[in-house]
């Protein structure tokens, strides 16, 4: 059977898969023994949204909201992304109808997930044939232009959950506290992907940082995207031996702009696309800002038993190309 | 926010041997066989190569900053950008377009480091300086006006701007930018062959001493925009013909 049903739960308390082998976190799936980045091919994205209200929102402002979100990840220039508003259906998300279908459900057993998103892929490709993406009607929602105090803003999960339906798994940067079993609060944060929202009332996730940009470039990238755009690659090693699960940081002073990406293999490799060019600054930290789970769906080969640790040069990002190898070498805990 | 700077003590104690060397050299008698320097104007011509010594260059600071709830910005780490003193070679062609006025176009390459100093993480790594390999190469055109003239010596003035081409780890990344320079220095001339008769053309050879302030705009892009300054000297053997 070609056709085969893949469920995601993601944004502010997530479910990953087992990323791609390059650059970025992509969501991927195994195909024939080797991991495949998800994406579509068929564009434009169509898709529904269901004709239901709920408290604070219409189904018109949903998708006016929706479709504002659509229009923020299809406005990346470096990125060839389209999405094509079908209509409204009755049918609720994560139904298999083989339509992608946005709406509003109520699961006040998820009480740590504002939404989710699943897909139907083609199991020989790894192309997405569908998804859905369901906003917890339990929590109170709004579409006010300036947001609403306690209320969580539509647009911002709806460019979030997008961001998975492209094929877009979680961004590591951001900071944490912990308020108890499960919960956590943002600190601070540089990426509409980072698995855990602003809080209620909150609109700044209405933008895509930078991060985000290079995430679906490097998905859908644009002929300008890798004329204009290089990578870094290096490794992360702990007392000489390979670190998967680090989350990797590189800034620009040129720019200012802050990108990370994760060590995806047991030599602790990774590769970081999307840069304009400069000089970075590196920087190799464990993933202890959020659970898990949230990244990669088997976490028994993360480590997080090291200290942050910066790369020994800087890294030199031509365009177009690779300004070779770095090594960051992580002191242990 | 914390802003370190480093020292720049070693390379202005570079300088200060530099130009103690330097000048005992131009303080080395003429020979007993030269003659009186004739007119500068009799000299149209100078070609000049040497030694390039770039101070410091501080090219600012920037933080990678996450961003709070309340939209205050979160310092995951703060940089502090330069690029570190750098050595290489200078040339220059001047057309003597009045009797104290030349017009030079200038060559010159450099080679040093671009640097950052990491500090303040916000996670407690240790700081660390880290660096990279770069180099320019600029062309520029000034204007070189002699404000003392003596039969053996001559103090000037100089100001211009060019093209400069910066390349950092070899040649992997090339930036282009704008670079300008004012400063004065004094050539000594040691060797005089005047001019025989009223159309003939003499030559001369001395050492050139000049101390100029570098101004730079865009090229690698290693920090915020905007102006970047940074002092240098060279020191060149002068031909006037």
């Amino acid at each position: 059977m070609r056709r085969s049903l893949l469920a995601l739960t993601l944004c502010s308390a997530c479910l990953g898969l087992t990323a791609g082998t390059e650059a970025y976190l992509k969501l991927g799936t195994e195909v024939g023994g080797r991991i495949v980045p998800l994406r579509w091919i068929q564009q434009p994205i169509r898709y529904f949204v269901t004709n239901r209200d709920v408290s604070g929102v219409t189904a018109i402002e949903l998708q006016t909201a929706v479709a504002r979100a659509f229009a923020s990840w299809s406005g990346v220039s470096t990125a060839v992304v389209s999405a094509q508003f079908a209509g409204f259906t009755g049918s609720d998300p994560f139904v298999e109808d083989a339509a992608s279908v946005i709406g509003f459900r109520s699961r006040p057993d998820l009480e740590h997930v504002l939404g989710s998103t699943r897909f139907e892929l083609d199991a020989v490709t790894g192309e997405i044939l569908a998804s859905d993406i369901f906003l917890n009607a339990a929590f109170q929602w709004s579409v006010a232009a300036g947001g609403q105090a306690s209320r969580y803003d539509v647009e911002s999960i709806a460019l979030h959950e997008i961001g998975h339906l492209l094929g877009l798994s979680h961004s590591a940067l951001g900071e944490t506290e912990v308020l108890g079993p499960e919960s956590r609060r943002v600190i601070a944060k540089r990426a509409v992907m980072f698995p855990i929202a602003y809080p209620a009332g909150n609109i700044d996730d209405r933008t895509l940082e930078a991060d985000d940009v290079a995430g679906v470039s490097d998905i859908y990238s644009s002929a300008a995207f890798n004329r204009s755009f290089g990578s870094i690659s290096g490794r992360v090693t702990l007392n000489g031996v390979g670190v998967f699960g680090a989350h990797i940081v590189a800034f620009n002073p040129g720019t200012g702009v802050t990108t990370g990406t994760f060590s995806l293999t047991s030599r602790g490799d990774f590769v970081l696309a999307g840069l304009s060019p400069g000089a970075y600054v590196v920087r190799a930290e464990p993933l202890d800002d959020a659970d898990l789970d949230g990244f990669f769906d088997s976490t028994a080969g993360v480590n997080i038993n090291f200290r942050p640790a910066y790369a020994s040069k800087l890294a030199v990002v031509p365009a177009g190309g690779s300004g070779g190898t770095i090594e960051i070498r992580v002191p242990s805990k | 926010m914390i802003r370190r700077r480093r020292s720049s003590a070693p390379f202005w104690r570079y300088i200060a041997s530099l130009g103690v060397v330097l000048g005992a050299a131009a303080a080395v008698p003429a020979p007993a066989s030269a003659q009186p320097a004739p007119p500068a104007r009799r000299y149209g011509t100078e070609f000049a190569i040497g030694g390039l010594v770039v101070g410091p260059m501080p090219l600012g600071s920037a933080s990678a900053d996450y961003v709070a709830p309340n939209g205050g910005l979160l310092p995951l780490f703060d940089t502090d950008m330069s690029l570190a003193p750098a050595f290489g070679l200078q040339t220059h062609l001047g057309f003597r377009l009045a009797p104290r006025v030349m017009a030079e176009a200038t060559g010159s390459w450099i080679r040093g480091n671009a640097r950052a100093e990491v500090v303040d993480d916000f996670e407690g790594a240790s700081g660390v300086t880290l660096s990279e390999s770069m180099s320019r190469f600029a062309v520029e055109g000034s204007i070189v006006l002699a404000v003392a003239e003596r039969p053996r010596s001559a103090f000037f003035l100089r100001g211009g701007a060019g093209w400069m081409q910066e390349l950092a780890q070899g040649s992997t990344l090339a930036e282009r930018g704008i670079i300008g320079n004012v400063g004065a220095g004094v050539k000594y001339w040691w060797r005089v062959r005047p001019p025989v008769g009223p159309q003939g053309r003499g030559h001369r050879l001395g050492l050139r001493l000049d101390g100029h302030v570098i101004v730079r705009s865009k090229g690698l892009p290693l920090g915020p925009g905007g102006l970047h300054v940074a002092p240098a000297v060279s020191s060149e053997l002068v031909v006037g013909f």
